[in-house]
């Protein structure tokens, strides 16, 4: 999760969406690696379970690192709000 | 070899559940440690409207009675009222984050039996993963009761230990760890049930 805020506070005066797409690539790369721990591959789940480990790990991020970016006084990450 | 198959996809099925295990498992114990209270967007956001509409209702009152009441330092004093009482409010709500060592000792004991359910469920998909020819599915009169205990203490755990929102949050999750189990149960008993299939 560490890793997820250090990779966020290097980003300034960077758009919603450029937010929003390094926390979906950290909680897919999460993903993926719970499933290795699991004895799975991709390929064992179907793209919808896929899709809703993704969404379950993005939602938790964001809340994360809403907090975290908050607290640190990066105010610029208010866009993220809503 | 349709058996063979089916066994294959029950594993993959078992897996799979393990990850919804574990993050269950952190939802309920993040929610007790009530983690990320103090730092949430939300909790800002309340102080700052309560600490402002302390300012508007403070001076409407006391303009009421003729005082001027429009002043910077005045505007000021009321704010800091505002977001002390906010801070009040705040503390009963959303609650601060909870260090381990600040647990009671009912909470301790659940956290610690839900870890040893993950740990159980671990040590079996390991086994699965490096034995692929043994079944672990023998155990599941065990497995199954261990988790009625625990569906049991998460249904009777004294909420009143959390934060308003922390204690709604916890019947929530409380009942998804609890679809958990059936989900479980549908796997030991290869039915379409629970919440994958």
């Amino acid at each position: 999760m560490d890793n997820l805020i250090d990779k966020l506070k290097t980003l300034k005066n960077k758009s919603q969406d450029e937010y929003r797409e390094v926390i979906q690539k950290h909680s897919h790369k999460q993903v993926l690696k719970e499933l290795k721990e699991a004895g799975l591959y991709k390929d064992d789940v179907s793209q919808e379970e896929f899709d809703k480990l993704v969404q379950e790990k993005i939602k938790e991020n964001t809340s994360f690192a809403k907090g975290a970016m908050v607290a640190g006084g990066a105010l610029l990450f208010l866009e993220l709000l809503g | 070899m349709a058996q063979i198959s089916i066994l294959d996809a029950l594993k993959k099925r078992y897996k799979l559940w393990t990850i919804h295990l574990e993050r269950s498992t952190d939802a309920i114990k993040n929610n007790i440690l009530q983690t990320g209270s103090g730092k949430d967007m939300q909790e800002r956001l309340v102080s700052f409207g309560m600490a402002s509409l302390v300012v508007y209702i403070g001076s409407s009152i006391i303009g009421l009675f003729g005082v001027y009441a429009g002043g910077f330092l005045g505007g000021l004093v009321l704010f800091a009222i505002g977001w002390s009482l906010s801070k009040l409010f705040n503390k009963r709500f959303f609650g601060d984050e909870r260090k381990q060592s600040d647990l009671k000792e009912d909470e301790v004991e659940l956290l610690n039996y839900l870890d040893s359910l993950v740990s159980t469920h671990q040590n079996i998909r390991s086994a699965v993963n490096s034995e692929p020819s043994l079944i672990f599915f023998t155990d599941y009169p065990n497995l199954r009761k261990a988790f009625v205990g625990a569906k049991h203490m998460l249904e009777n755990y004294n909420t009143k230990h959390l934060a308003y929102k922390h204690r709604m949050k916890h019947f929530v999750i409380a009942k998804k760890y609890a679809s958990e189990i059936y989900t479980f149960d549908a796997i030991y008993a290869n039915k379409k049930g629970g919440n994958r299939a």
